[in-house]
């Protein structure tokens, strides 16, 4: 066969997988959108023009998710980089047992979002967990889950707990791989660690640290399993993320029709954040 | 630099931190019922009471979410790499597609799920897919596509082009280079990969959730089924949770050294 054939011969099972993929549910949201498909009226959808999206544009628990969702991401990716990076420069040395500690530390990672959800609902639960129980020995207690405030802290220490390792991981090989010329020229010169590491390390490292930003961003928005085990959403609404709003807006309430159009929202949101996101890898050579 | 007593320190205490949360649950797994409910950290006596329980319980198979697990990964693992393998090598060597590609390639792996949940619901309800291995292995195949295209194509870089090159002035044909000489050269790449998508399949979530009910339900769902069904009972979630990050406890081991692609697009190797 010839070259160009070839090329496009071997890139087309996956190509046309990938297309299916993005083309056929985006066309087929549209089609749900437009129309009030519960599962009562499953069989005959009925025409109801931009209703759905109406509803969802002016459904203040939909906008209170995203905001949530946003304000989540925000808070976890900053915190998960600041520690990540701190773990990765103190382990960046000739040590012993350095690989049983990075084997150790990666551990979380394979562990499935969900099970690790579990785990903390066990570790807060009031009779069985391992918080109140140390609670409890220095005299006090406190009821996790009751509050915004403690059930939204809990959601925000899982996703450390689980995604650390991930930023750490990262750090540690760009770290791996930097060249050695600058820290022996400034070795020579007497320069102290505060300054090699901010005028140094953190420049060198800023490429990786605008990756791991954008995919910890962008990982953080799906946020799911975290939320629908350990609080439901709740106290109330005050948890809900916006994959959860979806979720229960089409499976609970079996809307589907308004549920396409709030993943349309969601779409665009998600579009936008992950258009500017490649455009930041772009702009440090990552891809 | 000398390692000092307070770099020790601080490494054993944040490693101990994340791995509280597991040592907690394989802790809770092993105690009896009492010891739980009173809140006791150490008991005195362990027992192998609530494996038993989640193994042997009625109308519940656990292990049947083990064997729905193990098929519906290995599977789509499979045809992941097949599928994503030629993709890489076009994408690497021919520059297919270029730029507007790879981009549309790592945005797909940047968008939520979510967005595709509902009609991919809708289009498994319409054509019986619901609840069914087929059903997940073509979620979790399509899925891992842009994670593993990126990552083999990074592995096919790093290939010198000298080897293909000579083979072709010999006269060997394109496909026949391609599975006699890149792949064997880009099977490290091909294991990492497919630990990579293994793991990701087996702790996929949403999809488990929403697509299979019981029959094809996956042990992560399983898992968290438990936690509802049996609200109090702890002791067998822990036991539930422990079978069920077993095995990809297992593989980070393995895969540790090829890990660091898999999480970066491919864009940082080691």
């Amino acid at each position: 066969m010839h070259t160009t054939k070839i090329k496009y011969f071997l890139i087309l099972p996956a190509l046309a997988i990938l297309l299916f993929l993005t083309l056929y549910p985006t066309i087929f949201a549209y089609y749900l959108s437009l129309h009030n498909i519960t599962v009562r009226t499953f069989q005959n959808p009925k025409f109801v023009g931009i209703d759905n999206f109406l509803q969802v544009a002016s459904n203040n628990q939909f906008w209170y998710s995203v905001g949530l969702t946003t304000l989540y991401s925000s808070i976890v990716t900053p915190i998960e980089i600041v520690i990540g990076l701190f773990l990765a420069i103190l382990l960046n040395r000739e040590m012993y047992g350095k690989r049983i500690i990075i084997t150790l530390i990666l551990a979380p990672l394979a562990i499935a979002p969900s099970l690790m959800a579990i785990m903390a609902k066990l570790m807060f639960n009031e009779f069985v967990g391992l918080v109140p129980y140390i609670l409890r020995y220095f005299g006090t207690s406190f009821a996790f889950f009751r509050d915004f405030t403690s059930s939204f802290s809990i959601l925000i220490v899982i996703d450390i707990l689980q995604w650390t390792p991930f930023v750490f991981i990262i750090f540690y090989s760009g770290l791996q791989a930097l060249p050695r010329e600058p820290y022996e020229a400034a070795l020579i010169d007497g320069a102290d660690p505060r300054r090699v590491f901010r005028h140094i390390t953190l420049p060198l490292l800023k490429p990786l640290i605008l990756l791991v930003s954008v995919l910890r961003v962008m990982d953080a928005y799906k946020v799911f399993e975290y939320v629908h085990i350990t609080t439901g959403g709740g106290p109330g609404f005050s948890t809900t993320s916006a994959t959860l709003f979806v979720y229960r807006v089409g499976f609970i309430h079996g809307n589907f029709g308004l549920a396409a159009a709030t993943t349309l929202f969601l779409f665009y949101i998600a579009i936008a954040g992950s258009t500017i996101g490649l455009r930041i890898l772009r702009k440090v050579r990552i891809i | 630099m000398k390692t000092n007593i307070h770099i020790w320190f601080i490494i054993i205490l944040t490693t101990s931190a994340f791995l509280l949360p597991i040592f907690f649950i394989i802790l809770t797994s092993f105690k009896e019922y009492g010891d739980i409910v009173s809140g006791v950290m150490f008991p005195t006596s362990y027992t192998l009471q609530n494996y038993e329980n989640v193994l042997y319980a009625p109308g519940f198979r656990f292990i049947d979410f083990i064997f729905n697990s193990i098929i519906i990964s290995s599977v789509s693992t499979f045809f992941n790499v097949l599928i994503s393998f030629p993709a890489a090598y076009s994408m690497s060597r021919f520059k297919t597609g270029g730029d507007t590609l790879s981009s549309y390639i790592i945005s797909l792996r940047l968008l939520p799920p979510i967005i595709f949940v509902i009609p991919i619901f809708m289009l498994f309800q319409n054509v019986g897919l619901l609840d069914t291995h087929l059903g997940l292995i073509l979620i979790y195949t399509v899925f891992n596509l842009p994670l593993t295209i990126l990552v083999l194509r990074s592995f096919i870089n790093d290939i010198p082009m000298e080897i293909e090159e000579s083979a072709l002035i010999d006269g060997c044909s394109r496909l026949r280079l391609i599975f006699n000489i890149v792949l064997p050269l880009s099977l490290p790449g091909i294991i990492a990969v497919s630990i990579l998508t293994f793991l990701a399949s087996w702790n996929e979530y949403l999809f488990a959730l929403i697509l299979t009910f019981k029959k094809a339900a996956t042990v992560n769902v399983a898992a968290s089924l438990f936690v509802t069904a049996y609200a109090i009972r702890y002791g067998e979630i822990a036991a539930s949770v422990v079978m069920s990050m077993i095995p990809p406890l297992l593989f980070i081991f393995i895969v540790q050294r090829n890990l660091v692609r898999g999480l970066t697009l491919g864009a940082l190797k080691r």
